[in-house]
């Protein structure tokens, strides 16, 4: 064979490589159909795994925490009671507000409103870290959470070793156990099962009742099917809320199936368009506050969503933070979803 | 292999790539549904909705970036006589990357800023850092084509630190790093109608000039005694492709070794002559991008590769091969 005919039998083969690659992705997909079995009927919620703060009593010192665990695969010593913490989150800083804990607050994310009670706290961002902010205000807790936070674990931990990590962006039911959590830990173990009112333990004891009433009054089945949702966090790239994320816990709280339910367990990801007109979604809730692109709407005029103007705003910042509003974003997306109020009341403060 | 066997061959690989990126999606359509949905004779609704708006933009934007990335690789190549030129070396990419950059810093809350504003500012951003790395050729008494080449390294490099650090204070810069990687998700016709413009119009006039390519990868002297105007040449084959690439990126982002390695495999099949080479080029590129983009958004569905990745995926195994066979030739 010359030289000329070995390269081009080189290259030819490099591209018939590409295309019997090209050709196996096809019929895989085509094979697949793509429908998981996700989009049939509303999954079953994930098994919890719950962070825990043991506790040990000294004769001299009383009570104090020994070891706080993850649940998953981090343990080190607990903090102390906070007396000064840093909040990482808007939402965990409304949860120690709502426990009662604001005047603790020496440092809060940018992101943060400054609760009442608060004494003038820093901004401090965690990603990137803020090592300096951190080490400026001696915080004896800080509150990270799990999800969004643990690669940054270590990193903080070389500056502010006590930290809790909560889950405030997973489930509710992460939710309710984080608030018992972070009034143990802001608190000390409950003494008992009536905790004295007022306080972090009693509070987090209505927030937990609350939930339960809420969820109990929740009929999840729906007698023309469970409605379809795609949840949206970007227009371009298109970027959706799938398993993992507190409004994919609501949806399926609501008995509504979550269109990008096989997004993986990472709570977000960007998301194929064709798959919204193959899905089909009855509902589409914006968690964005760019509207919905010109372009998009003439391509997506066909889904049923689009159709019956069932495209709900849900980028209130209760909705967006996991704490101690979720309830009602919870109570506002099923009184949507079951059409006794309309979209816009997803999107009903500010 | 004859001339005409190879056009021909060419062809076949643009119509089959096209039909089998057709085929290619997360939501499985048979090569019949596709076909019906294109003749307006569907039986499947969700698939012609999916197949007419959502993917056909999408494949014809994806073969129409192929060939713009891979005739404005030929053109580089030949201008600076270096076979690992390509169309981001001379400060297209961090160009565009400015722009974008500046639109998402203008429009705020948005994560991405709307696609006209961002196509516009990446095709300023491109064209204007190129037309700066130009202005440096100007000053170059000998050899303009290797103070090109360093100009543009060099400018390149200032304006991608300066359009990171404005990146770095986005609240989403995520949004912008994932167009940068290669992004057709959001194809419409409409870019389609631009972008395929340029690539005509452009295309056509390299291909005119295409003789004063093969006397320049001659040398500049030698160009020079053939009767080839370097400097007029440089600003026309230069602005051309940065032209064509500062389009391609306004339209999907930076899509890297396509303009790299096509005009490669392209002179490897058809011959080193520029008349040939540009219109191959292009056949090759346009039909290994819309495969390319079939896959990106095939696997690791439903969220989708990065278009970067798929093409440097492939493409970097086959520069690879191309570089080891001459070597050792």
């Amino acid at each position: 064979m010359s030289r000329v005919g070995r390269t081009t039998v080189l290259v030819v083969g490099g591209m018939l490589v590409i295309f019997v690659v090209a050709v196996a992705a096809m019929l895989d997909s085509i094979d697949r159909r793509f429908r998981p079995a996700c989009l049939e009927r509303v999954p079953e919620a994930p098994d919890g795994e719950f962070a825990t703060v043991d506790w040990e009593t000294d004769t001299d010192a009383g009570v104090h925490p020994v070891r706080y665990d993850d649940g998953l695969e981090t343990t080190f010593p607990a903090p102390a009671r906070g007396t000064r913490i840093v909040s990482t989150l808007p939402g965990i800083t409304e949860m120690v507000a709502d426990l009662g804990h604001a005047h603790r607050l020496v440092g809060i994310s940018p992101w943060c409103d400054v609760p009442e009670g608060a004494q003038d706290p820093r901004r401090i961002t965690v990603q990137p870290f803020d090592a300096e902010g951190m080490l400026a205000v001696r915080p004896d807790l800080v509150l990270l959470d799990r999800r969004l936070h643990l690669r940054d674990l270590a990193t903080i931990r070389r500056r502010a070793p006590h930290v809790v990590m909560l889950e405030t962006s997973r489930s509710l039911p992460h939710l309710v156990h984080s608030m018992q959590l972070l009034a143990e830990v802001l608190e000390g173990p409950a003494s008992g099962p009536s905790p004295a009112a007022g306080s972090a333990h009693a509070r987090a004891l209505a927030f937990r009742a609350r939930h339960e009433a809420l969820v109990g009054s929740i009929d999840p089945t729906w007698e023309d099917g469970a409605p379809r949702v795609l949840v949206l966090g970007g227009w371009d790239p298109l970027y959706a809320m799938g398993p993992g994320s507190l409004l994919d816990d609501m949806l399926r709280t609501c008995g509504a199936i979550n269109i990008a339910c096989d997004l993986g367990t990472d709570a977000s990801g960007t998301f194929n368009e064709e798959l919204v007109l193959a899905r089909r979604p009855g509902w589409i809730l914006a968690t964005t506050s760019a509207p919905m692109p010109d372009r998009m709407r003439e391509r997506w005029r066909n889904v049923p969503a689009m159709r019956a103007g069932r495209v709900a705003p849900a980028h209130g910042d209760d909705v967006v933070r996991g704490g101690p509003r979720s309830l009602d974003v919870l109570a506002r997306l099923h009184a949507v979803l079951r059409g006794t109020q309309p979209p816009e009341h997803l999107e009903a403060t500010k | 292999m004859r001339g005409s066997l190879r056009w021909v061959l060419g062809l076949a690989f643009v119509v089959l790539a096209t039909g089998l990126a057709l085929c290619m999606g997360p939501f499985g359509i048979g090569p019949g549904d596709v076909w019906g949905a294109l003749v307006g004779q569907a039986d499947d609704t969700v698939a012609s909705d999916v197949v007419r708006t959502v993917r056909l933009p999408r494949v014809l934007l994806g073969l129409l970036v192929g060939a713009a990335l891979s005739i404005s690789g030929v053109l580089f190549q030949a201008l600076l006589r270096n076979e690992l030129a390509e169309p981001y070396l001379l400060g297209v990419g961090p160009g565009a990357l400015f722009g974008v950059t500046l639109a998402a810093l203008w429009y705020g809350e948005a994560a991405m800023p709307p696609a006209f504003a961002r196509g516009v500012l990446a095709f300023l951003g491109a064209v204007g850092v190129a037309a700066v790395v130009f202005t440096f050729a100007r000053r170059a008494v000998r050899r303009p084509a290797v103070t090109v080449l360093l100009a543009g390294i060099a400018v390149g490099a200032t304006v991608h630190a300066v359009a990171s650090g404005l990146l770095y204070t986005l609240d989403d810069w995520h949004a912008v790093v994932r167009w940068l990687l290669g992004d057709l998700g959001l194809a419409d016709y409409e870019q389609v109608l631009i972008l395929g413009a340029v690539v005509a119009v452009a295309g056509l006039l390299a291909w005119l000039f295409a003789r004063d390519l093969d006397v320049l990868t001659l040398g500049e002297e030698t160009a020079w005694y053939a009767g080839v105007e370097i400097r007029r040449a440089l600003w026309l084959f230069g602005g051309l492709g940065c032209l064509l690439a500062a389009a391609a990126v306004a339209q999907c982002g930076l899509v890297g070794f396509v303009g790299l390695v096509v005009p490669h495999i392209g002179r490897r099949l058809f011959g080193p002559g520029h008349r040939g080479l540009i219109p191959a080029s292009a056949l090759l590129g346009a039909g290994l991008l819309a495969i390319a983009d079939g896959l990106a958004r095939t696997l690791h569905a439903p969220q989708g590769l990065p278009l970067a990745v798929v093409t440097a995926a492939l493409g970097a195994p086959v520069l690879a091969a191309l570089v080891l066979r001459r070597s050792a030739a």
